[in-house]
């Protein structure tokens, strides 16, 4: 079925292809500065942002143009280390140009403009997109060739402490949505010359930078080329964020949980990588992208490792508890009141029957209106500008809380219940899998109501058939539970003393499993 | 996304053997006190357990032994070999009609016992059912995959069993289990007799090595493999025993969620411990009865090879339903229970051990 | 795969909706029974208003039973002490099922048998021999727990749950955490839980069971009923001194004073743990020797006699005296069992079974009752004491020459 719809949209895709390569401009480079000038401006349709300037280089009767877009560069350098330095720098050469033009470009590079980044160019294509991702482009009149000059500088946002992951203790910074500075995140990260960035472009309209990060001699191959693959698979017209990516590469959209993590933090990515995963760096994303994913990894944060190891572990334990709660705690409920008061001590039995007198609805209807509302205040949060969206959480929480127990709509107990679900989804570390599991929480309540226990138990093995079913880039997701990697189980739920983490997982199958190459003794 | 495989669907011993003690736990361990203690007197039940334990580990190294002497060929493949096309075309449906029957009445066990302690209204069919369509979504994802929740349930249901032997210690009184040796042969042999039923289920073996990725340690998985329900059946019997006295042990038709049912929790955070136990339980449950219907749409597939899965999913789920819901009552359960227990001995121990010696005379091997 | 994932879920979310709730019961909806007391009614059975008489199966017996119910609304610590807490319902039948399905017609809660906490039984009932038959119900519905205490009252059972106890909101929680006072003193019989009195129904010896009294003004839980095994019928009452004395034969003591004469005033005592021992010489069945040895120490908490505790000789003397008084108590209550009710609710068949089971096979079906190999025992009792400390001080006054 879904082959169906793949194969119609290429036939479309293969149409619309065709009327946009109709329009009627050369795709060649012409030898006229002028010519160049001008079919560019009709390309572009002369926008206003397009700088276009054309000038005599000093000492020649040669022409020249720099192009460029305004806002996407860095004027100052356009402005003295290129106008300025051709303008003025090659008068004070030692010796005058030569006559020809490609010998000239070829001068120019070499001696008069003192920019670092610097490129030569021999296509139209790659010309344009040159100059729409930022960098300028320089035009010799009668060249044969262009040269590229890296300039680029817009207005963007300095390097922050990520929102999503706070740390309390752990590196402050977090990606932005430059791919350079993401790139160099990494890069000071990790001093190794086998890391490897790949260049990949993404988005047939917006062509944007993928960035595939690995670490050459520790992950494996047969990984990477299976991102490779499926990189080149990506056929969109425009990749606004690395979630575009991240799903068209997962290995099943049905699945509620997250195949691939994503994270603001550089040194959760470099981590990864030195793990022997592969990361993924979208520009203008503040999100990479690191595959494969397992269930466990979701429940995992960079401070398990920067903290002592008996905290780390503690965490650790929390989060699989808090985990649990999230998802069973509100069925749970359910289930015990309606179905086997039995379970529940005598004493606290009683006062919560006491306690929900006179409530109209079941367990169930209440438990849904709650979990709903605090679902909305959690969205309404969000939205809101951060001072207001403090308050709504406190009016919310506190206000509609109490209201609702003294109008009689809900018991007390329920909102309690409600409340540490709330806390407990909050303490995952990864948001998209706390979201997963707060999403399955509504369907097992419905069933926690037809059938208690039994339901509740049924929905927690179906689950768990869900997880071992799945695969992130070839790794079941149920690792290294299932299959069970013992070793891996040392940073598992519990996370063993850094001495004692002498491998890499082994499930990720790397090609050099050594962490510490003197088998961890601290001298 | 098209499927990645890192070589991932192959199997390794520890999901061998770790399925090996789920299904042999199976329900068998709810009901087994009662069978040995309504045949013996004071602790001696004990030694019948340990029997059938031995026993059970020797046959289950049989059927290990057999299907690692011909690595990664499935079990109809080198019946062929052995016994001629028509007899192991014959053998093969007859397993696959066992574990259908197997499904069926695990289906049924669930169904009933959780009428029993956690139900009053609901009916056993719609029960049965639910669990049904459970086992049907393991089934229709890949096998691998079912062997993997038995290792990830294992822990779980491991940790609860020993939660209720360790909580009901302060109700444990050393002189029920005296007095020693004081049971008759005929006990004995009874009570014998009783858990080597409880022992059944190693006859996965014969199938899931197959899978196997180190098929020649297979032998040794299956002898831990056996050796851990052994382990916990001793456990469980002790503290039973310990906590009933063997006469009202032989009084309750499932004595082990009863000892469940003893237990106060300390520090009263709930309490009804035995439908924690049973709802946890019903996970191992769950585990074999995919398991029993993995292989017998596994038998069938061997038989007509070009039918797809789904299809056998779907005309074995309804008649696994539907002979799950024969029985009328908890007594005709029960002698479904015994009939499968007996055919189970038929095919855990006379036809591997059968094939075993035909192998060893005529001296094939290995790759065909 | 997905696509079938996905119709199994859709099939389950429709079937769920299809099939209803069967069980579910919203938990204020139920109304929780914590006690059941149950009487003997002398009535016939009839048909209430028309009078006439009733012709179904009838049954052996028919009974009278209260159950005690918890009204939730009473407990809410706010509700200004108007609302009872509890309130109890008595319907007759022939048996437990039939009075508990009456009650359905009497309340609009419905009743759930999970949290019973005290099943009181009157003397009545026991000593018809209806135990087993009454206990039956509470043993075989899933909905019980193995945990209920089990009690023995003095006169009416249904009295016992009048009474309005002055601290706990309900009879029943007062009653519970009374008989759990064991360590406190060795008056009361340690509590029987239903499971373990199914395994002593089973077993066929005799065994005793805490006694209640309960009146208007106070409820009291002391003394225990003894019951033969054989017949499951109640033969005679233990007093309190008597229950220290089965205690400390059968080794249950956790707690208890007991007092003893040092020359001219007393000296109290109090058991901090007891190991009784039970030998027995099967050389002749006719005449069985048993020789229990109690063991116990304990401090003291109180002593109107001053004396040196520092000195070894007194703690001696005391230690001395503590086993005769200890042998003292044991022998009433073992003259009581033995002589009269020729009654073994001390356990020495049990130990014949555990550790002779050969005679006790021979004997068994004739241990406390036929022929009576227990009356014609011969039983020797023994006891030690160990003064561990004199408490904090040595002396409150100076000893007077």
């Amino acid at each position: 079925m879904f082959g169906l719809f793949r194969r119609n949209r290429a036939r479309i895709q293969q149409q619309r292809k065709e009327v946009s390569q109709s329009h009627d401009f050369s795709i060649t480079i012409f030898h006229s500065v002028q010519q160049n000038v001008e079919n560019i401006r009709n390309i572009m349709n002369s926008p206003d942002d397009l700088i276009t300037r054309v000038f005599t280089i000093a000492n020649t009767n040669h022409s020249c143009a720099v192009i460029c877009i305004d806002g996407l560069v860095d004027k100052d350098l356009i402005n003295d280390k290129i106008i300025r330095n051709i303008q003025l720098q090659v008068s004070q050469l030692d010796r005058p140009l030569s006559s020809s033009p490609t010998i000239i470009l070829r001068e120019l590079e070499n001696a008069v403009v003192s920019v670092g980044e610097i490129s030569k160019a021999f296509s139209l294509d790659d010309v344009m997109y040159a100059i729409l991702s930022g960098d300028t482009v320089l035009f010799v009149d009668g060249a044969d060739e262009v040269l590229i000059i890296g300039g680029k500088g817009w207005a963007s946002r300095g390097v922050e402490e990520p929102v999503t992951e706070a740390l309390v203790r752990g590196p402050r910074d977090g990606f932005t949505e430059n791919l350079r500075t993401n790139t160099a995140h990494i890069r000071r990260h990790l001093r190794d010359p086998n890391l490897r960035f790949e260049t990949f472009k993404v988005g047939r309209r917006s062509k944007k930078s993928l960035i595939l990060c690995y670490i050459d001699g520790i992950v494996n191959p047969a990984l990477v080329e299976e991102v490779r693959r499926r990189i080149n698979t990506i056929d969109l017209d425009d990749v606004p964020e690395s979630g575009y990516v991240e799903q068209w590469i997962e290995d099943s959209f049905l699945s509620p949980f997250p195949q691939i993590q994503h994270t603001e933090r550089p040194d959760k990515v470099a981590t990864g990588l030195v793990q022997g995963r592969v990361g993924l760096i979208l520009d203008g994303s503040p999100f990479a992208l690191v595959m494969p994913m397992t269930f466990a990894s979701s429940l995992q944060s960079p401070e398990d490792h920067y903290e002592r190891w008996l905290i780390g572990s503690s965490l650790r334990v929390l989060r699989y508890g808090a985990a649990f709660l999230a998802t069973f705690l509100p069925s749970l409920y359910i289930a015990l009141s309606s179905y086997h008061p039995g379970m529940i001590p005598s004493d606290l039995a009683f006062s919560i029957a006491g306690s929900r007198e006179g409530v109209p609805f079941p367990a169930v209807v209440e438990a849904f209106v709650m979990e709903l509302t605090l679902e909305l205040l959690r969205e309404a949060g969000i939205r809101l500008p951060k001072p207001i969206g403090q308050t709504i959480g406190i009016v919310g929480g506190l206000v509609i809380g109490e209201a609702a127990v003294s109008a009689g709509i809900v018991s007390p107990v329920m909102v309690i219940v409600v409340a540490v679900t709330a806390i407990s989804s909050f303490a995952l570390p990864s948001y998209s899998a706390a979201i997963a599991l707060r999403m399955l929480r509504f369907p097992i309540m419905f069933v926690a109501a037809t059938f208690g226990l039994y339901g509740i138990i049924l929905s927690y093995i179906m689950i768990n058939i869900h997880i071992a079913n799945l695969k992130s880039f070839g790794i079941p997701y149920s690792t290294p539970f299932a299959p069970s990697y013992l070793r891996d189980w040392k940073d598992l739920v519990i996370r063993a003393p850094l001495t004692m983490l002498k491998t890499r997982p082994e499930m990720l199958k790397t090609k050099d499993p050594d962490r510490m190459y003197k088998g961890g003794r601290r001298k | 996304m098209k499927a990645f495989h890192y070589g991932d669907e192959e199997i390794s011993n520890k999901e061998i053997l770790i399925s090996v003690t789920t299904m042999i736990i199976g329900a068998g361990i709810l009901t087994l006190p009662r069978g040995v203690a309504q045949s013996t007197r004071g602790l001696d039940g004990l030694m019948a357990i340990v029997a059938g334990g031995v026993i059970a580990m020797f046959f289950a190294w049989i059927c290990a032994k057999l299907s690692s002497r011909f690595p990664r060929q499935t079990f109809m493949q080198y019946s062929i070999r052995l016994v001629t096309k028509p007899i192991a075309v014959v053998i093969t449906a007859l397993f696959g009609f066992y574990f259908l029957l197997f499904t069926a009445y695990e289906m049924r066990i669930v169904a009933t016992i959780s009428k029993v302690y956690l139900f009053d209204q609901t009916p056993v069919e719609v029960l049965g059912l639910i669990f049904l369509l459970v086992v049907v979504y393991s089934v229709s994802g890949s096998r691998a995959a079912i062997l993997r929740i038995n290792l990830m349930f294992a822990p779980i249901v491991l940790f609860i069993a020993i939660a209720v032997v360790l909580m009901n210690l302060g109700y444990f009184e050393a002189e029920n289990l005296r007095p020693f040796f004081t049971t008759n042969w005929k006990g004995y042999f009874q009570a014998t007799k009783e858990t080597s039923f409880s022992f059944a289920g190693y006859e996965i073996l014969l199938f899931y090595v197959a899978l196997s990725n180190q098929p020649e340690k297979a032998p040794s998985a299956a002898i831990i493999g056996v050796s851990l329900p052994l382990a916990l059946y001793v456990l469980i019997y002790v503290i039973v025993i310990g906590v009933f006295a063997p006469e009202s042990t032989a009084q309750m038709i499932h004595p082990t969620i009863e000892v469940a049912k003893e237990v106060e929790v300390p520090g009263q955070f709930f309490e009804r411990f035995e439908s924690i136990f049973f709802t946890i339980w019903i996970m191992t449950l769950f585990n074999t009865a995919a398991m029993a219907l993995d292989l017998s749409i596994m038998c069938l597939k061997f038989l007509w090879p070009k039918i797809k899965k789904i299809i056998f999913i779907s005309v074995l789920s309804p008649v696994t339903y539907l002979v799950g819901m024969l029985p009328e009552n908890q007594l005709a359960m029960f002698k479904l229970g015994n009939f499968i227990s007996y055919a189970g001995i038929g095919f855990a121990v006379l036809i591997p051990t059968l094939l075993l010696i035909i192998a060893k005379v005529r001296g094939v091997k290995g790759h065909a | 795969m997905h696509r079938r994932a996905g119709c199994t879920v859709i099939l389950i979310c429709l079937l769920t909706l299809l099939t209803g709730c069967w069980d579910r019961v919203e938990i204020q909806e139920r109304g929780f029974v914590v006690g059941v007391a149950i009487d003997v009614s002398e009535n016939e059975a009839e048909e209430e208003g028309t009078g006439e008489k009733e012709e179904r199966a009838k049954g052996k017996e028919r009974y009278v039973v209260t159950y005690q119910f918890v009204a939730p609304e009473g407990l809410q610590g706010d509700g200004g002490g108007n609302a009872e807490s509890f309130f109890n319902l008595t319907t007759e039948g022939a048996s437990m099922m039939e009075t508990a399905r009456l009650l359905a017609t009497r309340t609009s809660r419905t009743p759930y048998f999970g949290h019973i906490k005290t099943l009181i039984i009157s003397e009545d009932v026991a000593k018809r021999g209806r135990l087993a038959d009454v206990v039956d119900f509470f043993l075989r519905d899933h909905e019980m727990r193995r945990g209920t205490k089990v009690m023995i009252a003095k006169g009416k059972a249904k009295d016992v749950f009048d009474f309005k106890p002055p601290i706990e909101k309900m009879p029943v929680m007062f009653i519970r955490s009374v008989a759990e006072n064991i360590h406190r003193t060795g008056r009361i019989y340690p509590p029987v839980r239903i499971g373990d009195l199914h395994e002593l129904l089973l077993r066929q010896t005799s065994y005793a069971l805490p006694r209640i009294t309960g009146k208007k003004e106070e409820v009291k839980v002391a003394g225990s009923a003894v019951i033969q095994g054989n017949t499951n019928r109640m033969v005679g009452w233990l007093g309190e001194e008597e229950t220290i004395g089965l205690n400390c034969m059968r080794g249950e003591i956790e707690g208890g004073l007991e007092k003893v004469e040092v020359e001219d005033n007393l000296v109290m005592y109090e058991f901090r743990g007891k190991n009784t021992s039970i030998e027995a010489d099967v050389s002749d069945i006719e005449n069985i020797k048993f020789t229990i040895t109690m063991e116990s120490e304990g401090f003291i908490p109180e002593s109107l006699k001053t004396v040196d505790w520092m000195s070894e000789k007194v703690v001696r003397e005391v230690e001395k005296r503590i086993g005769k008084e200890t042998v003292r108590i044991a022998s009433k209550a073992l003259n009581k069992l033995h002589k009269e009710f020729k009654v073994d609710a001390i356990g020495l068949g049990r130990h014949l079974y555990t550790h002779h089971p050969k005679v006790w096979d021979k004997i068994q079906h004739d241990w406390d009752i036929g022929k009576n190999y227990f009356a014609k025992s011969t039983i020797e009792l023994k006891a030690k004491a160990i003064v561990r400390n004199s408490g904090v001080i040595i002396k409150s006054e100076p000893i007077q020459e």
